[in-house]
């Protein structure tokens, strides 16, 4: 077994990062398992057997399960050949929130038929997590697609590079392993963790301008948005979430018209730490309904609002200075 | 077709919705039924008992037996099998071992992921499967063991599909049978050219299997009549050219030198040293033929006499003995194939110096009457050739019967047969002449075996049964004596007159057959000419099964090395084992590489030809600016065009009804089809 696993790290160090990954009969690896060990001695046994007695039938017999050891072998690789996956998009996160990474898994041929193509009991998992408990296992259908969700809590701002993924099957008789490592590009991006609330008195930027604006506030109500993390639960409709519409928070308008600069140099502490407080600033921010700009040392985001202007300076955040990291 | 049929049966059978742990005990029940036919009740009992409890286990009713009654039930299967078989090591007895501990092992199987003893479970039931074979080669029952192999791979399967789901069973059925047809042709190539390596491996336990009846190497009063009324085939034979004539078909068994008066034995067993040709001479009437000769579980063959030359692949190591008769080094548990040399007229010399004096010993004490009556000849006769005679027609000239059913003769058998009975069957008329001919000094022997056989016209064989055991004698002439020197062959029982043999004697085994056999309650008003009909076809139906049969036993039962020799010469090749290694390796090469091109065009849905010309179509008005999208009917695309080129209005009006009549109508025209297809090639716009 020790010699498996050193073989599946020197294939792990041979596994480039792909948009997607098609399984070739080139990318494809095989062999027995123990159970297959065992099959292989038992018809060694009947082979001695059939010799012995000088048997035809037992020849015979014993040639047939040779004959299923060989196609079976056969039928476990051709069960990975040809499969696609992607990744679809991936939703940002906080530091220390699970990723939630949906592979897409199709064919990489179509107009396919049914008989032949059709996969079974194929096993997805990280690459560094072997055991069977960690695997998830799916069929697919001839000429379909199918999603599974692999999760991974994302421990670091920044991108995110998914570990290698091993997909592997044994079936149809479990004699033989087949399995392949690919590794696969996404567009996941860890937001800081958010630090806890303070009090901060934001910069003014220019001074607000203070007609006409359609800033958040606490008065009139206008309508309805999808929820973001961070936003006061106070201001969830349950009603809607209780007719099972999702998580809708209410959008109040007037009142508040803000508009400041959220500043790198305003704070004073180490990078991590103005990073999460930039984070939290944002957030409260957005769900006030303030009109915010991001300064960084690197680069400024202009002021703005909205969850697309939110995701933007929350991601310049993230991505901050993470070639250095 | 598939689905609904499939939802009908769930909806009808819930049982198939029973996940494949559940159905493990009871397909192990079904596997092991064969070998519980021949086992005690009480073993019987104990492995329903495990399985059930097995059973209830899957479907939660009771717990898992714990360590210790698991223990419990361990010591009891050893006893059990300790009261069964004792502690002799047979064939069944390790069977009736692996099928316990496998029973046992279906305990140890923590939950359906626990793969190791799953597996283990099921693999020593293929073993158990396959061992049968060692038992019986009958051709249904390698049907039963085919069709089990089958239904544990599905099992195997079953648990390899993941998630679990009931219904896996089912689902993989399509896929094993696909894996069955790709894995048979590879297994009849291994069967035809992997190469066979003639003999055992090493010496085999002597298996204490019983229940055969045949031919023994030893004969009491009676022990060969209780054959007669045997139809069991004891072998079959094909002759090169025809077959000799009747009075030479003698198949000779083991020669019975020793006797205490009452039980005749084979003396001690010495293979031939002396060249053959210094014993058997003048050989003619050469006989060349095959024996079949069905598991008898004894050391010896049947030949016709005189065998001079015999080889077979599973009879290696088997000698001619100083008797002249072929004897094997291992008891035959299998069906074996040989073929013969036999000379019919041949000059059969002594082999040792006290040959002749063993031939001569007359077992103090007994049959006191049997010798005054042989001293008495060897008083008044010179000639042996005279004493032999003179014994012979003793027989012919006293009122001796040959009979079926002779009365049993325990003390002193031959005086009771020779003064008192007179009736007997053929031992009793070998044995006797045999002591006869010893008191008149002349040495003589009883020889075993089988005289006669039968014909099988559908597949061009002979068929040897039981019911044709016989027991003759050999007697020395001297050289000066008429012409006949060496062990001569009498058959006393020639010597019974017609009238004296009791109808039912040389019945044959078709004469036997008749229709109150059948069990065909009633044959009302039917001719005689109509029952002889009836007759003939029901014999040329057992005829024609048991052709089925000899042809299963000779290239399938029968396949070894001189028949793999044979394929190869046929097939224009040298016959060794670097032809059949490469022809093997070819053979699979070749079928692999079909299976793969087979898979790859299988893949692809066959392309539908109007569909390919319809898009061509489509693309052609493309290509002149129309944007036609693939939402639009070909209805909505008629109008298009046609408002777009009103000059191609007919052939794009023909083009789309024609389409449309091929797509809607209830018939397929193969010409339209045809001529729409040419249609669209010709098209252009402009």
């Amino acid at each position: 077994m020790n010699a498996i696993h050193s073989l599946q790290r020197w294939l792990l160090k041979r596994v480039s990062q792909k948009d997607s990954a098609v399984l070739t009969s080139r990318s494809i690896y095989i062999l027995p398992t123990k159970e297959g060990i065992l099959f292989a001695i038992f018809v060694f046994i009947l082979l001695a057997a059939a010799i012995n007695f000088n048997n035809s039938l037992v020849f015979f017999s014993t040639f047939l399960m040779v004959g299923i050891g060989l196609i079976s072998m056969h039928m476990t690789q051709q069960n990975l050949l040809d499969l696609k996956f992607s990744i679809g998009h991936v939703k940002p996160v906080f530091c220390f929130q699970n990723l939630s990474f949906p592979i897409v898994i199709g064919h990489s041929i179509k107009n396919l038929t049914d008989r032949q193509t059709t996969k079974y009991s194929i096993a997805i998992q990280f690459a560094h997590l072997q055991e069977e408990k960690y695997a998830q296992f799916f069929d697919l259908v001839a000429n379909e697609t199918t999603q599974l969700q692999l999760s991974i809590s994302g421990t670091k701002r920044g991108t995110f590079d998914l570990p290698p993924l091993t997909i592997s099957t044994r079936y149809p008789l479990g004699l033989f392993r087949a399995w392949t490592n690919i590794q696969l590009k996404n567009d996941a991006v860890i937001y800081p963790k958010p630090a806890n609330k303070f009090t901060h008195k934001p910069q003014n930027g220019s001074s607000s301008n203070e007609q006409g604006v359609t800033g958040r506030g606490f008065d009139d109500f206008n309508g309805f948005k999808t929820y973001q993390t961070g936003e006061s639960l106070s201001r969830i409709h349950w009603k809607a979430y209780a007719r099972e519409q999702g998580l809708l928070t209410k959008v109040f308008t007037g009142g508040n018209n803000h508009e400041y600069w959220l500043d790198w140099s305003d704070l004073d502490n180490d990078t991590e730490t103005r990073l999460s407080r930039l984070c939290r600033l944002i957030i409260e921010a957005e769900s006030q309904g303030d009109r915010y700009g991001l300064i960084l040392p690197s680069m400024t985001i202009n002021i703005g609002q909205g969850q697309q202007h939110q995701h933007q300076c929350l991601k310049s955040l993230a991505l901050y200075e993470t070639n250095y990291v | 077709m598939y689905k609904p049929a499939l939802n009908w049966l769930l909806k009808n059978f819930s049982l198939l919705l029973i996940s494949p742990h559940t159905l493990l005990p009871v397909f192990l029940f079904i596997i092991l039924l064969p070998h519980l036919s021949s086992t005690p009740v009480f073993f019987i009992f104990y492995i329903v008992l495990v399985l059930i409890w097995f059973l209830l286990h899957t479907l939660g009713i009771i717990p898992r037996p714990a360590r210790w009654v698991r223990f419990l039930l361990l010591l009891m299967a050893l006893m059990i099998l300790v009261i069964s078989y004792g502690f002799v090591f047979t064939q069944t007895a390790s069977l009736s071992l692996l099928s316990l501990m496998m029973c046992l092992k279906l305990f140890e199987i923590d939950n359906e992921q626990d793969r190791r003893n799953i597996f283990l479970v099921i693999f020593v039931a293929y073993f158990i499967l396959i061992s049968y074979f060692l038992h019986s080669q009958d051709i249904f029952l390698g049907a039963f063991i085919l069709f089990n192999l089958f239904i544990l791979t599905l099992v195997l399967s079953s648990f390899n599909r993941l998630p679990q789901s009931s219904l896996s069973l089912i689902k993989n059925a399509s896929i094993i049978s696909r894996l069955f047809t790709k894995a048979l042709p590879i297994a009849i190539i291994l069967f035809l050219f992997f190469p066979r390596i003639p003999g055992p491996l090493w010496t085999l336990p002597e298996f204490g299997q019983s229940g055969t009846t045949g031919l023994s190497d030893k004969m009491y009063p009676g022990s060969i009549t209780s054959l007669v009324n045997s139809d069991e085939i004891a072998f079959r034979v094909s002759f090169q050219e025809s077959p000799p004539t009747a009075n030479n078909l003698y198949w000779r068994g083991p020669v019975l030198t020793k006797t205490d008066g009452f039980l005749w034995s084979q003396k001690k067993q010495q293979a031939l040293k002396k060249p053959f040709s210094s014993i058997v001479s003048e050989t003619s009437g050469l006989v060349h033929y095959t024996v079949t000769l069905e598991a008898h579980q004894k050391k010896f063959l049947f030949t016709l006499e005189m065998p001079i030359q015999f080889k077979g692949d599973t009879i290696q190591g088997a000698y001619l003995n100083t008797d002249l008769q072929v004897q094997t080094k291992n008891s035959l548990y299998q069906l074996t194939q040989y073929q013969v040399t036999s000379s019919t007229h041949f000059k059969f010399n002594t082999v040792f110096d006290n040959e002749l004096q063993e031939a001569l010993k007359f077992p103090k004490i007994s049959n006191p009457k049997t010798y005054q009556l042989g001293k008495s000849w060897q008083n008044s006769l010179s000639d042996k050739q005279q004493i032999v005679t003179a014994g012979l027609n003793y027989f012919k000239d006293n009122p001796f019967y040959y009979t079926k059913q002779p009365d049993a003769m325990v003390v002193n058998p031959s005086d009771e047969f020779l003064f008192d009975k007179k009736r007997g069957f053929c031992e009793h008329y070998a044995s006797s002449f045999v002591l006869l001919m010893r008191s008149a000094g002349v040495p003589a022997r009883v020889v075993t075996g089988y005289q006669g056989i039968e014909r099988n016209d559908v597949g061009d064989y002979y068929i040897v049964r039981q019911s044709n055991a016989h027991a003759w004698a050999e007697v020395w002439l001297d050289e000066n004596s008429s012409g006949k020197t060496g062990w001569v062959r009498v058959d006393p029982t020639a010597m019974i007159p017609p009238e004296r043999i009791e109808a039912d004697i040389f019945q044959t085994y078709l004469g036997r057959l008749n229709f109150s056999t059948l069990n065909i309650p009633e044959l009302p008003e039917l001719s005689e000419q109509q029952k002889n009909l009836l007759y003939n076809a029901y014999n040329q139906l057992r005829q024609a099964i048991d052709a089925i049969k000899h042809t299963w036993n000779n290239w399938i039962l029968g396949y070894d090395q001189s028949k793999q020799s044979l394929l190869l010469t046929l097939m224009g090749l040298s016959a060794n084992g670097q032809t059949l290694i490469f022809l093997m390796l070819g053979c699979l090469i070749t079928l692999l590489i079909v299976f793969q091109i087979n898979d790859h065009y299988k893949k692809y849905k066959k392309t539908d030809q109007v569909l390919k010309s319809y898009l061509k179509f489509i693309d052609k008005l493309n290509q002149s600016g129309l944007g036609i999208k693939p939402c639009e009917g070909p209805e909505a695309i008629k109008h298009r065009v046609i408002q777009k080129f009103p000059e191609h209005q007919i052939i794009i009006q023909n083009i789309i009804n024609d389409y449309l009549k091929i797509r809607y109508a209830e018939q397929g025209d193969k010409d339209l089809i045809l001529s729409f297809i040419t249609q669209i090639k010709h098209f252009k716009l402009k």
